[in-house]
């Protein structure tokens, strides 16, 4: 029952995506470029959130993955890209904001929330339900990881692009990108599945 | 979709980002953001204003100096006179040496000004320099100011000419022209 329920939000959720990503009208591109407010406030609706749990996840700190996302927005305003296929914005504007992200990291070489989120007790962070990895662990593991990986991990898991967008949106094969997220689930479920 | 029949982990995994993902801080209304770029995106005030107008400022400031310096000891230019019928800017040179064997009598100096020629003053070309741009006329003996002897030459000149006269000035002098110093362009 609970797998279905889990099931049916991924299905609503990906319903959501699409209809964000399909929805484009021809000439966004042209219109943003105008300074069409009304074309970007509608873009700001439709990725605003993704792109930032993407950023989270990839820099473990709010106030970071916001400003990422807030330079990747203010980028596509000030200069809107040139794409044959205007449909790949979503893409470029995830790849954008998660470039960001990891720039943001490097310059600021302290401790992300992610070693914080693994440091505190773990009764602080556990989850009720059983189907949900517990948080604090998550966030020990997520800490370990590089964050091309953590960018990766959350393509998949959490923004559901399948391995086909994914290969596009890091210029790696589908293939590669099948192979490696296959490794860091074997890496995670040995830390996490016990 | 993750898979076509994503493993219980995959499940797990999933709902675990999500929930991690789920920060009260991260999600915003979209007019903040929009706002936020808007705001950026405006004409901001030309910070490049002051940067530029403090180093025209110490530009000016050092051409100031730079030219009062030339004032003072190279090329001061109290008045005009005429050679062979042209008349020349009359600068102080103190620092200027030419060997006789450079120089070729040119013209009788015609000039109500004493102090500084001599009575009956000769000017001479100088080897390689166009007499119509550039003469020098002994200094009257003993003329100076308050900087000291006004040197062994007074330059007549009608254009540019400092550069070519840089082999003839001491470079060891403090009045020699900063252009004909070391190091300068």
């Amino acid at each position: 029952m609970k797998r279905e329920r889990l099931l049916k939000h991924q299905c609503g959720m990906q319903a959501s995506l699409m209809a964000a990503n399909g929805g484009w009208k021809p000439g966004v591109l042209a219109r943003l470029a105008g300074g069409d407010r009304a074309t970007f406030t509608e873009l700001v609706e439709a990725h605003d959130t993704d792109m930032a749990r993407l950023c989270y996840v990839i820099c473990g700190d709010v106030e970071l993955a916001r400003d990422a996302v807030q330079n990747a927005w203010h980028r596509l305003w000030r200069q809107p890209p040139r794409l044959r296929d205007e449909s790949r914005l979503r893409s470029w504007l995830l790849s954008v904001a998660a470039n960001e992200a990891r720039q943001a990291l490097r310059r600021r070489r302290r401790g992300s929330q992610l070693e914080r989120l693994a440091a505190v007790s773990a009764d602080a962070g556990r989850t009720v339900e059983p189907e949900v990895l517990d948080r604090v662990a998550l966030a020990s593991s997520l800490s370990r990881l590089t964050p091309h990986e953590r960018e990766l991990l959350a393509l998949r898991y959490l923004l559901e692009l399948s391995s086909a967008d994914i290969a596009q949106h890091l210029g790696i094969s589908p293939e590669g990108v099948r192979s490696r997220l296959h490794r860091l689930i074997e890496r995670l479920r040995k830390e996490l599945d016990r | 979709m993750m898979t076509d029949r994503p493993t219980d982990f995959e499940l797990r995994l999933a709902a675990g980002l999500r929930t991690y993902a789920d920060q009260s801080g991260l999600m915003r209304r979209p007019e903040a953001a929009v706002a936020e770029v808007l705001a950026r995106s405006r004409p901001q005030p030309r910070r490049w204003v002051l940067p530029v107008a403090a180093a025209t400022l110490v530009v000016a400031l050092v051409a100031a100096v730079a030219g009062i310096q030339l004032l003072n000891s190279a090329a001061s230019r109290p008045s005009t006179t005429t050679v062979n019928g042209r008349e020349y800017r009359v600068a102080i040179v103190r620092s200027l040496e030419v060997p006789s064997t450079a120089l070729t009598q040119y013209g009788d100096v015609r000039s109500d000004d004493d102090h500084l020629f001599a009575e009956n003053a000769v000017a001479y070309a100088i080897d390689g320099i166009d007499p119509e741009v550039a003469l020098i006329v002994p200094t009257r003996p003993g003329a100076g100011d308050d900087a000291g002897s006004y040197g062994n030459w007074i330059l007549l000149e009608r254009g540019a000419v400092i550069l070519q006269l840089c082999p003839y000035f001491d470079p060891n002098s403090e009045f020699t022209p900063p252009e004909c110093l070391e190091g300068s362009p």
